[in-house]
C-alpha cells in the first residue's frame, strides 16, 4: 500500500488576487481562502486515490467539503489540492486539519498544522494589531516609498491637485472608519476585509489598479507577549514564523485592500495620518517607478504582484536569517533572572538602495531601534545593517501557444521552467505556480501548474509545471498571460524554532512586475499573448 | 441512489454504542480511552454507507450532552463537524479534530454523541429529536465506569433526571443487571481492561439522598411514578454494594412505557482513587 505524505505546511491563498500570503498564513480578516496541501506518496504508487479534508481542529473555520480524485499517484510525486474555507469566526493560533487520502488499499489520515492570524484596525492609533498566541503586534505605518504622481485618477472623486500632482486624496483610515461602521451597521456579519473593500464584488472587469504607496518604509512596532516572560528571549509566534513575517502579511494584504480602496474612492494609503508617502532621497538620484496597469484582469495582477513584491522587500529588510527581533534581543539581556519582559518595541526604516526586483539578489537597508521594556527597566539596541533578497530565481522559461483555436477545443497549454540561483530547476512541491489570464474585455482567469505528470503534464517532477484551460466561443481575442511562482515553506516540522523561523515561503520569485527607481511607469511584463480564435 | 449512513447502537443497550469513542489527551491519534477532566479530549465515530452507492462529502457532527436534560440537537453541545467519504458497504473511522474540553456537570455523566448524513443524499429527519433507536444516523455512548475505594464495597452515583417538555411528565427508573462481557464490543476504545474476574451486585436501588450514609432510606431497585414539572429537574443516586470484581448495572428510564433514556455503570474494585466517564 502506499504511503502518502503533506511535505509542506498546507497554506493560504487570498481570494482577490489567488496569491499565497506570506509564510502561506492564514488570516481572519480575509474571510473565505483557500487551504492548499501538496499531497505526495512518500512510498509505493496508487491508482483511483480520494483526498479530502476531514475535519479542522478550530469549529470557526469552516470548509466547503469537497472531494478530489487523482487517477494515478506515482511515488514521489506531489500533487496539489485546494479547499475553500471560510476564516470570518476562526480563532487566531495554531490550528490542525486533517486529510484523509484514500486509496483502494485502504485510507490514511494525515494531520498539518497551519497558522491563523487575525488583523484589526485601531481607528484611534491608525495602526493595526495582529493577535497571535504567543503575543499581539501592534504596527503603525508611518512612512511608505511611492512615486511622485501616482497616476490615481479612479472616477472623479480624487479632489483636485494644486500643482498639477494626482495624489492620494486621503488615507486608508477613512476606509477603515468606513468598514467600522458598515461592519456595525452589519452586526460584524462579514469579514474586515470585506468591508474594506466594499466596492470589490467579484472580479471587477473595470477594476483600475493604481498605487500610491509601492514600498513600505517606516513602521513602528510593540510586542505584548503573553504572557510576559523571564529570560532573554520569548516565544515567536506559532512557535514557528517570526514576527518579520507577521508584519510581512499585514503590509501584503493593506497593499492589496489599500489598491482596491484607491479604486473604490481613492483612499488607498496604508501610512497612519495624512502623508507618509516620500519618494527616494534626493541625494540617490532615484526617483520610484509609478505602478499603471490596464484595467481588469491585468490590475489585479498587478495589484498582487505589488504587494507580494513590497512583502518580500520587506522580509528581505529584516533578514531572512535573524529579524531585528531577535537581533535587538540578543543584544539586550536583562540584568538579572527575576526580570519579566513585558514588552518590545521596533522602530524600522527600510532603505531601499537598489531596485526591488522579485526572484532577483537586490540589496537593502535598514536602521532598527530595538527596546525591551521590563518589569525593572528598559532596554535599547540599535542597528544599522544591510541584507539581500534570498528568495532568488535565476530564470525561468515559458512555453505555450500563441495560438488557440477555441472552435475545434484545443487546449491552451503553458509549461514553465524556473531555475534557481545555482540554476537548479525547482520540481514538485518546491513550487506554487499559476496562470493568470487576462482577457481583451478586462477578464481574469486564474489556473495551477503543477509537476505531477498528470494531463497536460508529460512527465512527473521533471521540473516542468504544466497547467491548461479551454477557452470557450465568448473568449475570442487577444489574451495576456502571466504565469506567477511562489515559494513554499518547506521547513521540517522536527526543526526548533528557530530553525524553522528561519525559512519563510510564499514570496514571488518571477519578475513580470518590477519596482524600479529611475522614474516612468513601472515594468510590469505579461509573459506572453495568446489569440484565441473562437 | 442509496445511501445510507449509519453509526450502530450497542447491541444489547442502545446507549452503549461501540462506534462512538474518546481520546484524551493531546494527541487526537493517541490512545482511546475515558475523559478527564482538564485535559481535551478527541471524538471518533465508526460510520458505515450499508447503502448500495458510494458516497462523498458526508458530513458528521460530534456531540456532548448532560444525559439527564433529555437533549435534542438544538441543545446537546456541538463539538465540531467532520467529513467523510464512503463506498457502498465501506466503513470508516472519522475523527472530530475540534477538542472537547470536558465540563463537570451531572456529576461527571456525560454522553457523547455523532450523527452522519448526506445533506441530499440521506439527510437527517427533520425533527430536532435524536431519536436513537429508530434512527440510523445517530448513535449515543453513554458509559460511566465507577470504581469503589480500595477495599470497600459499596458504591454511589448521583444523576440528573429532567423534563424538557413543557408539561409535567412522570418517569419511571429502574436497574438492570448486566454482564461485563456486554462491553466487549467497546474494549477497543475503552482505553483500559475490564477485570477478567467476576462480581455481583447487592442492595442496589435508588434514593433521593445524594449519599446513602447521609439518608435513612432503603435503596428502591425501581422507581415509578417520579413526576417532574415541565422544564424541571430531579436527582436520584444509584447505591449498592460490589462483590468481586467487577459489574454491570443498566440504569433504564421509561415515560409512558417507552424506554427514553439510560445510562450504563461499570463498577470496578477500586485499586487507584480515579473516576471516569464517557
Amino acid at each position: 500500500m502506499a504511503t502518502f505524505a503533506i511535505p509542506n505546511r498546507p497554506f493560504a491563498t487570498e481570494p482577490i488576487t489567488g496569491l499565497m500570503t506570506p509564510d502561506g498564513i492564514f488570516e481572519v480578516a480575509i474571510g473565505q481562502q483557500n487551504i492548499n496541501a501538496h499531497i505526495q506518496s512518500s512510498s509505493g504508487s496508487a491508482s483511483n486515490v480520494q483526498v479530502y479534508i476531514e475535519s479542522v481542529s478550530d469549529p470557526g473555520i469552516v470548509i466547503t467539503p469537497a472531494t478530489h480524485f487523482v487517477g494515478t499517484a506515482a511515488a514521489g510525486v506531489a500533487h496539489l489540492f485546494s479547499w475553500q474555507a471560510d476564516f470570518t469566526t476562526a480563532s487566531p493560533g495554531k490550528h490542525l486539519v486533517s486529510f484523509i487520502v484514500e486509496t483502494p488499499g485502504g485510507s490514511q489520515r494525515i494531520i498539518k498544522k497551519i497558522f491563523v492570524t487575525k488583523i484589526a484596525f485601531d481607528p484611534a492609533t491608525g495602526g493595526y494589531s495582529v493577535t497571535t498566541p504567543e503575543g499581539v503586534l501592534d504596527a503603525v505605518f508611518t512612512g511608505a516609498l511611492g512615486p511622485k504622481n501616482p497616476l490615481c485618477c479612479s472616477g472623479g472623486k480624487r479632489e483636485d491637485c494644486e500643482d498639477g500632482l494626482c495624489r492620494t486624496r486621503d488615507t486608508i483610515n477613512t476606509a477603515l472608519r468606513t468598514a467600522a461602521t458598515l461592519a456595525r451597521d452589519d452586526k460584524n456579519a462579514r469579514n474586515l476585509l470585506h468591508y474594506l473593500s466594499r466596492g470589490f464584488k467579484g472580479h471587477d472587469p473595470n477594476f483600475v489598479f493604481c498605487a500610491p504607496q509601492v514600498l513600505i518604509t517606516d513602521i513602528e512596532m510593540a510586542v505584548t507577549p503573553t504572557p510576559a516572560y523571564p529570560g532573554q528571549y520569548g516565544d515567536i509566534p506559532f512557535q514557528d514564523p517570526p514576527w518579520k513575517a507577521i508584519f510581512a502579511i499585514l503590509a501584503f494584504l493593506l497593499l492589496i485592500a489599500a489598491a482596491i480602496a484607491e479604486a473604490v474612492d481613492g483612499s488607498g494609503s496604508v501610512t497612519a495620518g495624512a502623508g507618509g508617502t516620500h519618494d527616494l532621497p534626493s541625494d540617490t538620484g532615484g526617483t520610484c517607478c509609478t505602478p499603471t496597469a490596464s484595467g481588469g484582469g491585468t490590475s489585479y495582477v498587478a495589484a498582487g504582484l505589488l504587494a507580494a513584491a513590497a512583502a518580500m522587500a520587506l522580509i528581505a529588510v529584516a533578514s531572512d536569517v535573524r529579524d531585528p527581533f531577535k537581533k535587538g534581543q540578543d543584544h539586550t539581556a536583562p540584568d538579572t533572572d527575576t526580570e519579566l519582559t513585558t514588552a518590545e518595541k521596533l522602530s524600522m526604516k527600510a532603505i531601499y538602495t537598489e531596485e526591488v526586483i522579485p526572484g532577483k539578489p537586490f540589496n537593502t537597508g535598514i536602521e532598527f531601534k530595538y527596546t525591551r521594556i521590563t518589569t525593572a527597566k528598559s532596554y535599547t539596541y540599535s542597528a544599522t545593517e544591510t541584507s539581500a533578497n534570498v528568495h532568488l530565481l535565476d530564470k525561468y522559461v515559458i512555453d505555450a501557444p500563441d495560438v488557440v483555436r477555441a472552435y475545434k477545443r484545443e487546449l491552451f497549454v503553458v509549461k514553465a521552467q524556473f531555475y534557481d540561483a545555482n540554476k537548479k530547476l525547482f520540481k514538485g512541491s518546491q513550487l506554487f505556480v499559476q496562470c493568470y489570464l487576462v482577457g481583451p474585455a478586462g477578464q481574469l482567469r486564474i489556473f495551477k501548474l503543477q509537476d505531477n505528470g498528470l494531463q497536460a503534464d508529460a512527465a512527473s517532477s521533471d521540473g516542468t509545471y504544466t497547467g491548461a484551460i479551454r477557452f470557450t466561443a465568448n473568449d475570442q481575442g487577444l489574451w495576456k498571460y502571466f504565469v506567477l511562482a511562489q515559494d513554499v515553506n518547506t521547513a521540517d516540522e522536527n526543526l526548533s524554532p528557530d530553525e524553522a523561523a528561519q525559512i519563510i515561503g510564499g514570496m514571488i520569485l518571477t519578475d513580470q512586475l518590477s519596482i524600479t527607481f529611475s522614474g516612468g511607469t513601472c515594468p510590469l511584463i505579461a509573459d506572453g499573448d495568446v489569440n484565441v480564435i473562437a | 441512489m442509496s445511501v445510507q449512513l449509519e453509526i450502530q447502537d450497542g447491541s444489547t443497550h442502545w446507549w452503549l454504542s461501540p462506534d462512538v469513542w474518546t481520546v484524551p489527551g493531546n494527541d487526537p491519534e493517541g490512545t482511546p480511552g475515558l475523559p478527564i477532566l482538564g485535559e481535551p479530549c478527541y471524538l471518533w465515530a465508526r460510520v458505515h454507507n450499508i447503502g448500495t452507492d458510494a458516497v462523498t462529502n458526508a458530513t458528521v457532527r460530534f456531540y456532548w450532552a448532560n444525559p439527564s436534560v433529555g437533549f435534542d440537537r438544538n441543545s446537546a453541545n456541538h463539538i465540531g463537524n467532520a467529513n467523510v467519504s464512503l463506498n457502498a458497504g465501506e466503513s470508516k473511522e472519522v475523527l472530530c479534530l475540534v477538542p472537547w474540553q470536558p465540563v463537570w456537570v451531572n456529576n461527571g455523566h456525560e454522553c457523547v454523541l455523532a450523527e452522519a448524513f448526506h445533506t441530499t443524499l440521506d439527510p437527517l429527519p427533520a425533527s430536532p429529536a435524536f431519536n436513537v433507536t429508530t434512527d440510523r444516523h445517530v448513535a449515543q455512548r453513554n458509559l460511566t465506569i465507577l470504581e469503589t475505594a480500595p477495599k470497600m464495597k459499596s458504591f454511589s452515583m448521583s444523576f440528573e433526571i429532567h423534563n424538557t417538555e413543557r408539561l409535567p411528565r412522570t418517569f419511571a427508573i429502574k436497574t438492570e443487571v448486566g454482564k461485563p462481557a456486554e462491553l466487549r464490543p467497546l474494549l477497543k476504545q475503552l482505553g483500559r481492561d475490564i477485570p477478567t474476574g467476576t462480581g455481583k451486585v447487592a442492595k442496589v436501588g435508588f434514593i433521593k439522598a445524594l449519599n446513602l450514609c447521609d439518608s435513612d432510606e432503603t435503596p428502591q431497585p425501581r422507581v415509578e411514578g417520579i413526576e417532574v414539572a415541565g422544564g424541571a429537574r430531579t436527582g436520584l443516586t444509584l447505591t449498592g454494594e460490589l462483590e468481586g470484581e467487577a459489574a454491570l448495572l443498566h440504569v433504564v428510564q421509561t415515560a409512558d412505557g417507552k424506554e427514553i433514556g439510560g445510562l450504563s455503570v461499570l463498577v470496578v474494585q477500586g485499586k487507584e482513587q480515579k473516576k471516569g466517564r464517557a
